[in-house]
Order: C-alpha cells, then structure tokens, then sequence
C-alpha cells in the first residue's frame, strides 16, 4: 500500500518532464536533424575509409557493421542521456534546491522519476522510430535479425541508463560545492565521448588502453549494449560485460548515497 | 570608424576584467575544448592505425586541414559568441531594444558584448595540428606563404561569422532561432575532412550554399598542393566578401522586420 | 519639441483557430485580423513638461513609446522629436534621448556598475568633467555609492531600477521615457525614484514622458497626464481637472473591534456626508465617498471617535475606473 502512494507522489514528476518535452518537440526534431548531419559525417567517412584499404574488416568489423555501429551507439546514446547533473547544477545555482530539500520527498527517488520522465520521452518517440530503422538497415546488411540479441540490447541498454542516471546523480552533486559547473561538465562531456564508444569502438584502442577502458564504467553505457545488439559480444564475455555493468551501477549507487549524506550533513549545518 | 575600435577596446577591457574573476571557469573552459578537440585527433589517429590512406590523402595531410578548419572556427568563436545568444535568449526576452535606443550600430553592440576565450583552445589546437604536420610534410613555410596563410584564416573566419549572422538573424522572424543554427554549424564538421569523401549534392551544399568548404578545406587544400591558388584563395576571397555582405542584407532585412513588427 | 500626428499602428497577426482541428488550419491559412493598436492619435509636448501616458494594459501605451523612441515604425503618421524623425534616423534620435523599460534593464549583466557607466560614457561621448558632475548629482539623489561595485546581477529590484534610471541620464538627454518604472518597487524606493525624476526635470529641464500604473507616480510628477484606450486619446489635459471631474471616489473600509449596525455608523454623518455610502457587514465598515467634499481624514477621525478602530484600509480611485468613468461621460 505504502508503495503504491509513494509512486503516486512521484509519478507528476516524470510525467512533467515529459510533458514539457512534448511541447519543445520543434526544437527537439531540429535538434535530432543537426545530429543526423553528424551521423551522415560518419558515415561518408567509414565508406572512405574503407574503400582506401583492401581489407574487408577492421578490427573484426566490416562496413556495414560499423555502420551499424554508429547508428546504434548514437541512438543508445540518446537512450541514456538523462542529464540530470545539468537541473541538479542549476537548482543550486537559483536556490529551488533549498525548497526542494525541505519537501518530504527524497531527492534522489525525484531526481530519478525527473530522469524517468527523460527517458519516457526519448523512449516512446525517439526510440521507436529509430530503433525500428536501424532493425530494418540490419536486416538488409546482415540478412537476419536476431530476437535474443535485441532483448540482451534492451536489457543491458536499461542498465546503461541506471549507470548513466547514478553517474550523471554524482557529478550532478558536485554542484553542491562547485558554483560553476560548466567548465568541467564540458570537460567530463568529450572525456565520456571517448571512453563510451559513442566516438569509436573500443576495439580500435591499443590493446592495453582497452583492457583500461573497458573497467570503467563508461564503456558500459554505449559500447556494452551496441557490442550485444551487433552480436559480438557473446558466451562469457556477454556475462562478463554484463556483470560489469550491474557492479558499476552497485558501486555508483553506493558513492551517490555516501556523498549525498555528507553533503546534505554539511549543508543543514550551515543552513544553505 | 575609429569611435567603433576605440569602443571595442573599452568593451574588451571591461570583459578581461570579469574574466579574472571566473579564472577557474575560463580555465576549465579552456580546458574543455582543448579536450573535445584532442578526441577528434584521437580518432584520426586510431583509424590511421588501419589504414595506409583516406581517398588519397595520408595521415599528416588529413591532420593538416583539421587543424587549418580549427583556426577560423576559433577566432569567430571567440568574437561573435554573443551571436548564439542572440538567436536563443535575446529576442525571445525581449532584449534586444536596449540596442536599438543607443547610438551605436546594435550589430557591434550584439557582437562586442560578448568575448568568449574558451575559443582559444580551438585556435591552439589548430595552431598546433597545423604546425606538427607542416613538419612532417615538407611544406614550404615561406614568408609569403605564411602571410597567405593568415590571410585565407581571416577570410575562412569571416565566412563563419557571416554563416552565424545570416542563420541566427532567423530569429528577428521566428524568435527562437538557435536550434537551427546549432544544425547548421553541426555542418561545418564536414570541412574538416577532403570533399573527395562526400557525395556531389553535399560538396557542393558546402561550397556554394552554406561554404564552410572554404574554412578549412580548400585553402588547406591549396597549401597541401592538392588544389590550384584560384580555389584555395582567391575563391576564399571571394566567397568571404560575398557571405559577409549576404549576411549583412539579411541581419538589416531582419531589423527593419523587428522594427515594424514589434516584439 | 515633440510632435505627435494622426500615429497610427496596425499589426497583422495571422489568424488563429481553436483546438487541435484549428491548430492545423492556423498551420496552413493566409488569413490575417489586424489589430490598431493606436488609432490616429496625436499631441505635442513642450520642453519641460512631464507628462503621463497612461492607460490599460493593451490600450496602446507601450506602442506609441516604441514609435517615439524610433524602435518601431508607424503604419501611418508621423513623430517628431526635436526636428528628428526618430524611426528614420534612429542612432541620431538615440543621442539625446534616455529610456527606461520597467521590467527590463539595459545594465551589463555580468560587471559591477560603474563599469555599466564607464561604457555608457564612452557610447554617448560624454566629456569627463560632465560625467563626473552628473555621477555625482545621481550619486545624490539615488544614493548609488552603495552599490556601484557590485555586480548588476546582484542587485535588488529597487537598486537595479535607480541604476536603469541613473543610466538614462548620464548623456543629460532632452528626453527620457520611463516605461513603468516604479513597477514592483516598494514604498521607500518608490518615493525615491520619484524624487529622483522630478530634481532631474527641475534641474536639467529635461522633457519626461511617464507610463504607469501607478496613480501616485503620477500626483507625485505630472502636471499633465494623456490617457489612451483602445488606441485612442480619450483625454488629453491637466492632472488637477481629471483628479476634480473624475478621480474623486475613494473607499475606506474600517475593522472594529465589535459587530455594529449600520445605524451606528449612520449617526456620524453630518451635513456635508449626505453623500456617503454605507455598507456595514458584521464588524466592517465599508464607506464610499467623494473625497472632494469630505477629506478621508475627516472621516477615519469620525469613525476612530466613536468606535474601537482596529485596522482600515483606503482604495482610491484606479486609472481603470477613471477611464471607464470617462468613457460613460464621454469627454
């Protein structure tokens, strides 16, 4: 019962968020139409840069492959980007973070359900569309579509998003102690790029700098869930890849909470 | 005319004074593009790692005309910044008549009023790339060339800001314009790479619809060898004054809108 | 010095249809309604007068102003302001004049002040001995020193708003517009800014126009006041025969501390309150008179005699109600 009323109570939340994203959707599909002239750059480049070598594949993938690639890291990234440390940064900038703590409702569990409303939208309009798309691109490259590896997709896609969410909650709370998160927020944005694979595929780093990224918890976001619905990551590295992903969200979790304690500990001794 | 430059003195004297006082947001700023351009480099590197050649050009050629398109990206970035604001905030608050009640040409107003140094990680970098790959391909750094060179910079980087004044003075129409000139410089990716790899309809949107072609790959191209001095400069030339005036006729089409339409 | 004739502003606006059917036949439909936001007003106004431009919201206020500062061109008609027709020669218009918007700033955001100053110093040319005497006089009059170091985004409204103004004055401009400056101000700033205004008419003769809501900022600094509804000018005149003709109702209503009848209250009225009306709800009073003939002290003073006042509250006539007044006598 007591589960019940306590999603009641945050379910405005998300459908808020979700609301006011529906009403930019103009902005928004130009926004998509401005990221699609990115895509199109990738993907005049791999054709060149696949015609310029006798190769068939590099490292383990072929043109089409990689086309794939890129379109589902980008629209896995889509998938995960619940930025919240951007309306956490800017509530301790204009003060309603002193309102918001007072109400008897955890900041953590809104700040989620505020992420959830996010990801409802990206999912339901986003999502649908583009995911059908790169299916149908897929059937036509490779010649069959397998069912397991899109619910594996889907699966470590969702985990990619708790990770995504639990890291983006963290730094977000750093606003808590650094006034101006712009900077750093733009330097955390192209370091991510890198190490997720959103930019290349893992595989084409040196080996030992591979062995480096794949134990952060970046990879996890785009390259683990886009590995899987490619069907290159198989048998135990599939677990092994999934594993990582639920210890990183444990261990993310984990931080959040402990600097959320002291944070707040701090905060209501000096009385905001 | 000399009012103006004194003017821009003033103003740029008054913003490296609030600049010292966010030294760690500028620094972190910096910091951040430098970034975001290194994983660009990043990634030229790990493909060339593969492969022997792209469409003709090595490596040290490639990293050439990304660096040489990083310069005059810079340079308008750090100028015309206030320019993105214009096409999001300014009008849409109705801000923008303050600059109309003054005696002063409101475009300078709208540009001089925002200096943005965290555009100099992009000059940086591009300085960089540029000089790392002239040493590596033989290229004749003459006196002459030099001056070419910075010459076809300042051309290609008057192209951007003309490209950036025509899109956001959308807004003097729409309102909120900034979502189209963020896919529009979303285009400007493309002149970091040789033409060769595009098809004919996005060459020649790039070289004589919206020519962000002539910010990085044809005057790059030109001190590569690879085109003639017509395209490489004099068409530089050319297109720069063409956009510039193109985009002054619109930026005043959509005042005189603003002014019988109201805000 | 300023010239107003037969302005006249119309706005196409494309027209809109309801729900989700119409949004999509807005989408598509050439169809345009025009709104006249002003219909063919005209007046002149000497050097020196400050006048009040007052109005409903929609009626037209902030419209003519825009024409008259050159920010937007008229449909028909025509400005001038001193000899300079300000929407075709807009920068030349723009050194002598000073505007403040009400809601909006014209500060730089992100410096401290008197930085906001040193740029508008060097915008509008002015020499070092003028500005220096005039930072001064403003320093004086809107008590600036305190907060000339801090950054604008930092001020409060009240601060900000004397700094807007001070702003508007530095070039010593012939005219100045204030666009609803005392708009969200409290009482002490308020009074202030008001004083402000009028040691700078008194002072530089400087021609203000004044657009407000606010009777009192118009008792406090107009000698003439131009009321425009729907566009038009439905009075055009002094301050004094608007307040005499029309501006006279007030309402007090008074708390006491117990329940009374309105007999009671009857008994205070002597021969010159024939007029007043009464109202009495539980311990409330509610009295409606002609402050022409009866002052309000005259009345509080009554009532506090015989009865145990708590607390009253006094409503004066609004522009609204004079404007709605002026339209049932037709002026």
């Amino acid at each position: 019962m007591k589960k019940k009323s306590q999603f009641k109570a945050y379910l405005p939340f998300a459908t808020n968020v979700f609301q006011r994203l529906i009403s930019y959707k103009a902005n928004v599909i130009i926004f998509l139409f401005g990221e699609f002239m990115m895509l199109a750059t990738s993907y005049y480049l791999w054709r060149a840069i696949y015609k310029s070598t006798s190769n068939t594949a590099i490292n383990g993938f072929s043109l089409n492959e990689m086309i794939i690639y890129v379109l589902m890291s980008f629209l896995t990234s889509l998938m995960i980007s619940v930025d919240i440390s951007y309306d956490i940064s800017k509530e301790v900038k204009d003060g309603s973070i002193a309102i918001n703590l007072i109400k008897p409702i955890s900041y953590e569990k809104r700040m989620m359900f505020q992420a959830f409303g996010n990801v409802m939208y990206n999912f339901v309009v986003i999502f649908i569309l583009g995911f059908t798309s790169i299916n149908i691109v897929f059937y036509k490259y490779i010649g069959s579509l397998s069912i397991a590896n899109i619910l594996l997709y889907i699966i470590s896609t969702m985990l990619g998003i708790l990770i995504n969410f639990y890291f983006s909650y963290t730094f977000g709370l750093l606003s808590f102690k650094i006034t101006n998160m712009w900077g750093l927020s733009q330097i955390m944005q192209s370091i991510v790029q890198l190490l997720s694979g959103a930019l290349i595929p893992i595989l084409f780093f040196p080996r030992i700098v591979q062995k480096l990224i794949t134990f952060l918890p970046f990879s996890s976001t785009i390259y683990t869930p886009t590995m899987i619905y490619l069907g290159k990551l198989t048998g135990i590295s599939l677990i092994k890849a999934l594993s990582i992903q639920i210890i990183w969200i444990v261990i993310l979790a984990v931080i959040a909470k402990l600097m959320w304690n002291t944070l707040v500990k701090k905060l209501t001794i000096l009385g905001g | 005319m000399k009012r103006y430059f004194k003017l821009y003195r003033q103003f740029l004297k008054q913003y490296i004074k609030s600049l010292i006082e966010y030294r760690a947001d500028f620094i972190l700023g910096l910091i951040g593009f430098i970034l975001i351009q290194l994983t660009g480099v990043i990634f030229i590197k790990l493909v060339f790692n593969n492969i022997p050649n792209l469409s003709g050009w090595n490596f040290y050629e490639l990293l050439f005309i990304y660096g040489f398109a990083q310069i005059p990206r810079g340079i308008d970035h750090v100028f015309t910044d206030n320019l993105w604001l214009l096409s999001g905030n300014i009008i849409v608050q109705g801000q923008f008549d303050k600059y109309l009640i003054r005696p002063l040409n409101p475009l300078f107003q709208v540009i001089a009023e925002r200096f943005q140094p965290d555009g100099f990680g992009e000059i940086v970098i591009g300085i960089l790339l540029v000089t790392i790959s002239c040493s590596q391909l033989d290229i004749n750094l003459t006196f002459l060339n030099v001056i070419i060179m910075v010459f076809t910079i300042i051309c290609a980087s008057f192209i951007y800001t003309a490209i950036k004044l025509a899109v956001s003075s959308i807004a003097f129409w729409i309102k909120f314009a900034q979502s189209y000139l963020y896919m529009t410089y979303q285009l400007s990716n493309f002149a970091k790479y040789p033409m060769a790899i595009y098809p004919k309809m996005i060459s020649t949107l790039l070289t004589f619809v919206i020519p962000f072609a002539f910010t990085g790959y044809f005057p790059g191209a030109y001190f590569l060898g690879k085109t003639s001095f017509f395209y490489g400069v004099m068409l530089t030339l050319l297109v720069s004054v063409i956009s510039i005036f193109v985009a002054y006729f619109i930026w005043i089409q959509g005042i005189k809108r603003y002014e019988s339409s109201g805000s | 010095m300023i010239e107003v004739s037969n302005l006249k502003k119309e706005f196409k606006m494309n027209k809109k249809y309801p729900g989700f059917k119409g949004a999509i036949k807005s989408f598509f439909s050439r169809e345009y309604i025009t709104k006249t936001a002003v219909d063919n007003i005209s007046f002149s106004i000497d050097k020196g007068e400050v006048v009040g431009y007052i109005g409903s919201n929609g009626a037209g206020k902030s419209t003519t102003i825009k024409m008259m500062t050159g920010i937007l061109t008229p449909t028909e008609g025509s400005v001038f302001v001193n000899g300079i027709i300000p929407y075709e020669n807009r920068q030349k218009n723009a050194k002598d004049i000073g505007v403040v918007f009400g809601q909006k700033t014209q500060l730089w955001w992100d410096l401290p002040l008197s930085e906001t100053f040193s740029l508008l110093k060097d915008i509008y040319e002015v020499d070092d001995k003028n500005f220096k005497d005039r930072m001064n006089f403003l320093d004086e009059v809107l008590s600036l020193e305190d907060f000339m170091l801090s950054p604008v985004r930092t001020l409060s409204l009240g601060q900000r708003m004397r700094a807007d103004l001070a702003a508007a004055f530095i070039h010593n401009p012939k005219v100045i517009y204030l666009d609803e400056p005392t708009i969200g101000l409290d009482v002490v700033v308020k009074d202030n800014v008001r004083k402000a205004i009028k040691k700078i008419n008194k002072d530089f003769g400087t021609t203000i126009i004044l657009t407000t809501h606010d009777l009192n900022d118009i008792e406090e600094l107009c000698n003439r006041i131009i009321i425009i509804d729907n566009g038009k000018i439905i009075y055009d005149g002094g301050l004094k025969e608007i307040k005499e003709k029309y501006g006279y109702m007030t309402s007090i209503e008074v708390q006491i501390k117990t329940n009374i009848k309105t007999e009671d209250v009857d008994s205070i009225k002597e021969a010159n309150m024939k007029h007043l009306e009464l109202k009495v709800i539980d311990n409330k009073i509610n009295i409606r008179f002609n402050k022409n003939i009866t002052s309000t002290t005259e009345i509080i003073g009554k009532l506090m005699n015989k009865f145990h006042v708590i607390d009253f509250s006094i409503t004066e006539t609004t522009i609204d109600d004079i404007v709605k007044k002026l339209y049932r006598n037709g002026v």
